[in-house]
């Protein structure tokens, strides 16, 4: 695989059936990973591979690390993308400081007896590996991530990262949220599962000269103006602009959509790419795809949201199984690539699917 | 754990039927068990159980110069008829995902018997779950999920068993210290100020 | 094909100090160690202060004043490791655990009563033991002799603790008086410099990572005893 020019813009959105990171190249062989995925059965962060992949190194090339929000999804390998990225800043929702979340994640510090770990074993490597980096930074509504002057860099456009959520209102709420979590004395040790409710997923807002990318995290629409994508899009003091790439998010549900994000924030037929998800319940359904080819043309799934694969064990395993009815299945094997790339003043993104 | 030990502090073996039976167990457990450092011990009245016809059994020895008679078949016998996991068993450790009506997900990952290098998915109906683990039945709940063969007295039957594991409890003392600790932690991070003007 | 396994019993004994005369069903309900399902069908044969032996579902638990013995035949075997995790590591961290085995027993047959024969010389062959082995190798019959039990042990050494593994093999007369076998074996952990204040964290953190390592172990053995009777 090549890597992108010194003046091509790229967004890469990696996402198999089950998690999602995504890689922005900014310039010059800069660049910032947002979550972290591993492949089954594999430890090394997608992300990372498919850096190696380009020639890239990411020690030094990646500028920001951004972990989203704490839903094993999104953060599977991040302790060691961070650690990896020994260059980057890193980036964590602002709520990650609040006394409630440290006090959910403590109760969750012991490493359980179970292979599966704590389901927040990384995010405390995460922090370890913070306390010895100088410049770390938290995500709320509004707030400036990450500048370089056009003067620093070749392509010669100025480069912003923003970090458009959460609110301090949805913060609030959200840890209201996980005080609930935080078990009670007594109780068997289980692991911290994803709620299903992202409230303190942070969206990111990149420009690159004239050139603006609207990735959206997890962020879900809520009841209250207060909070999420309608608080983005009311804010004033966020970026004006509008973006020609949009990471949907959460997986193109329909939770996720606000119909002024695509008004107000992005050009019309903006690429839009979004990652599966795959359990009892899939995104993005029919009518989600359907939705979303109404405000673009330009729609791109990672994967299909196919059917698991239906596992096949050895022949004694499969005649139990049928005894008792059970079936078990399997993620895909293939870890979805999107990638988009253009070179910086060029009319049009060149979109391709990779599979890997 | 000899009968006259047993006698000492007031129980009646020799006409009690219970305690013989306790006696008879905890002797053939200390034959099947001669571990953590224990020796076993020669054993001259316990280790033959009250037998209906005289049975030729032979001696062990063990490496400690130590021997005993090994229990009469009618020892194992006396054991009550629970069932035991017999031939090949096939063990997952279940997660659970989503529970729905009435039946739940789980990822499972393969401790015995079918190893691969990928995670399952499948679906479990609630009532699967023994009545006495469904307190443990929460997305996060940890499992194990057993298919074989078991044997009940001679016979034998296929099974499926999902057993919660009751893993260590969360105690107030432990979270505290969690907490603390993380705290520490956390509160050792430098942060960048952030500043919030918008150049567009 | 390898022979089956009729029999299997799993094993956790702790060597300290105890007291048995807590360790009644209704205490390991009330403390959620069991479900109260287990608690309505749990047997209580002797609950005393030098004695205790009940049996909660398919775990059996004895317990005297030096030794807590907890066994079961039936999987998953992890819920010993998770009971006296719990027990000991939540209820009763200050008990003294000084020592502890993980063990294993299986009992199968052999095809033949030839071929258990044939096994117990191929794991204590005659010929070392000059005539008296000759004699022996020439019995049939009700004169047939041979191996009567063989053990074999392996010495282990960590920082924390010592102790070995010792796997032992004999016939299993309570399956079949001619072609019953047993295999077991004892996974022995002793610690090293253990004072009284140290109660049982010391033991049970080396339980709680060797315990799914040494019942594969286990299961590696008894897989090569199997193997000389495919």
């Amino acid at each position: 695989m090549t890597r992108p020019a010194l003046d091509e813009v790229e967004v890469t959105v990696i996402g198999p059936s089950y998690g999602e990171s995504v890689l922005v190249h900014l310039g010059d062989d800069q660049w910032i990973v947002v979550d972290s995925v591993t492949r089954q059965g594999q430890t090394r962060p997608a992300a990372i591979e498919y850096l190696h992949s380009l020639g890239v190194d990411p020690q030094h090339a990646v500028k920001l690390v951004v972990v989203t929000h704490w839903h094993d999804d999104h953060i599977r390998g991040i302790a060691n993308t961070v650690q990896i990225c020994a260059a980057a800043t890193v980036c964590v929702p602002f709520s990650f400081t609040g006394s409630e979340f440290l006090s959910f994640l403590a109760a969750h510090a012991d490493p359980l007896a179970s292979s599966f770990g704590t389901g927040v074993d990384e995010l405390r490597q995460v922090f370890e590996t913070m306390r010895t980096r100088t410049e770390n930074r938290f995500g709320l509504a509004d707030t400036r991530l990450l500048q370089i002057p056009k003067d620093a860099v070749s392509h010669q456009c100025h480069t912003e990262i923003w970090s458009l959520s959460p609110s301090a209102f949805q913060v609030t709420e959200s840890l209201g949220k996980i005080a609930k979590l935080v078990p009670g004395f007594g109780k068997t040790k289980r692991r911290a599962v994803s709620t299903t409710e992202n409230d303190h997923s942070i969206a990111l807002w990149i420009s690159i000269g004239d050139e603006c990318i609207l990735l959206g995290g997890d962020l879900e629409e809520t009841p209250d103006a207060r909070a999420g994508w309608s608080a983005v899009v009311a804010s004033t003091a966020r970026p004006q602009q509008k973006a020609s790439v949009f990471k949907v998010p959460h997986h193109g549900s329909k939770t996720g959509h606000n119909e002024n994000v695509w008004k107000d924030m992005l050009h019309a037929d903006p690429q839009a790419i979004l990652t599966p998800w795959n359990r009892a319940s899939k995104l993005p359904s029919p009518a989600d795809i359907q939705r979303l080819e109404a405000w673009t043309k330009n729609v791109h799934l990672t994967a299909p949201p196919a059917d698991l694969a239906r596992v096949k064990h050895n022949h004694e395993v499969e005649k139990l199984l049928r005894d008792f009815g059970i079936r078990t299945y399997r993620e895909p094997r293939e870890v979805g690539i999107v990638r988009a790339r253009k070179k910086l003043g060029a009319a049009d993104w060149v979109v391709e699917r990779i599979a890997s | 754990m000899t009968a006259s030990a047993l006698k000492s502090y007031g129980f009646d073996v020799d006409t009690d039927e219970q305690n013989q039976s306790v006696v008879r167990r905890l002797a053939f457990e200390e034959l099947a068990e001669p571990s953590a450092g224990t020796r076993v011990f020669s054993r001259p009245a316990v280790a033959t159980a009250v037998s209906p016809r005289p049975v030729s059994t032979p001696y062990t020895f063990f490496s400690d110069g130590s021997s005993l008679r090994a229990p009469s078949p009618m020892g194992l016998r006396a054991w009550k008829a629970i069932p035991t996991s017999a031939g090949k068993t096939f063990e997952w450790e279940g997660l659970v995902l989503e529970i729905q009506d009435a039946s739940f997900s789980a990822r499972l990952r393969n401790i015995k018997g079918a190893k691969a290098e990928y995670d399952e998915i499948a679906q479990f109906d609630l009532a699967d779950v023994p009545p006495g683990d469904r307190d443990l039945l929460h997305p996060g709940g940890i499992f194990r999920w057993v298919i074989g063969l078991e044997s009940r007295s001679g016979t034998r039957q296929r099974y499926s068993r999902i057993v919660f594991r009751r893993l260590p409890a969360w105690t107030s003392r432990s979270l505290k210290k969690s907490e603390k600790e993380l705290k520490a932690l956390v509160s050792g991070i430098q942060w960048i100020k952030n500043d919030a003007t918008s150049t567009g | 094909m390898l022979p089956e396994i009729e029999r299997n019993n799993w094993s956790i004994v702790l060597i300290g100090s105890f007291n048995p005369a807590i360790f009644h069903p209704s205490w390991f309900l009330v403390n959620e160690v069991i479900s109260k399902e287990t608690a309505e069908i749990a047997e209580v044969h002797v609950v005393h202060s030098e004695v205790a032996s009940v049996t909660l579902g398919p775990l059996r638990l004895d317990v005297q004043r030096n030794r807590f013995s907890l066994q079961t035949e039936q999987s998953p075997e992890i819920s010993l490791l998770d009971f006296v995790l719990r027990v000991f590591g939540d209820l009763l961290p200050h008990s003294q655990i000084t020592q502890f085995g993980i063990n294993r027993t299986v009992y199968f047959r052999a095809p033949s009563s030839e071929r258990r024969t044939q096994l117990g010389r191929t794991f204590a062959p005659t010929i070392p033991w000059g005539a008296f082995g000759e004699r022996i190798e020439g019995s049939k019959g009700v004169t047939l002799g041979g191996m009567t039990n063989v053990s074999m042990r392996e010495v282990l050494v960590e920082a924390a603790w010592s102790g070995h593994c010792e796997a032992r093999l004999m016939p299993a007369y309570e399956i079949d008086a001619d072609t019953g076998i047993q295999t077991h074996v004892n996974n022995h952990f002793e610690l090293k410099d253990y004072t009284e204040g140290d109660g049982a964290m010391a033991a049970l953190k080396v339980l709680k990572n060797e315990f799914e390592p040494r019942m594969e172990r286990c299961e590696e053995i008894i897989l090569a005893v199997l193997g000389h009777l495919e």
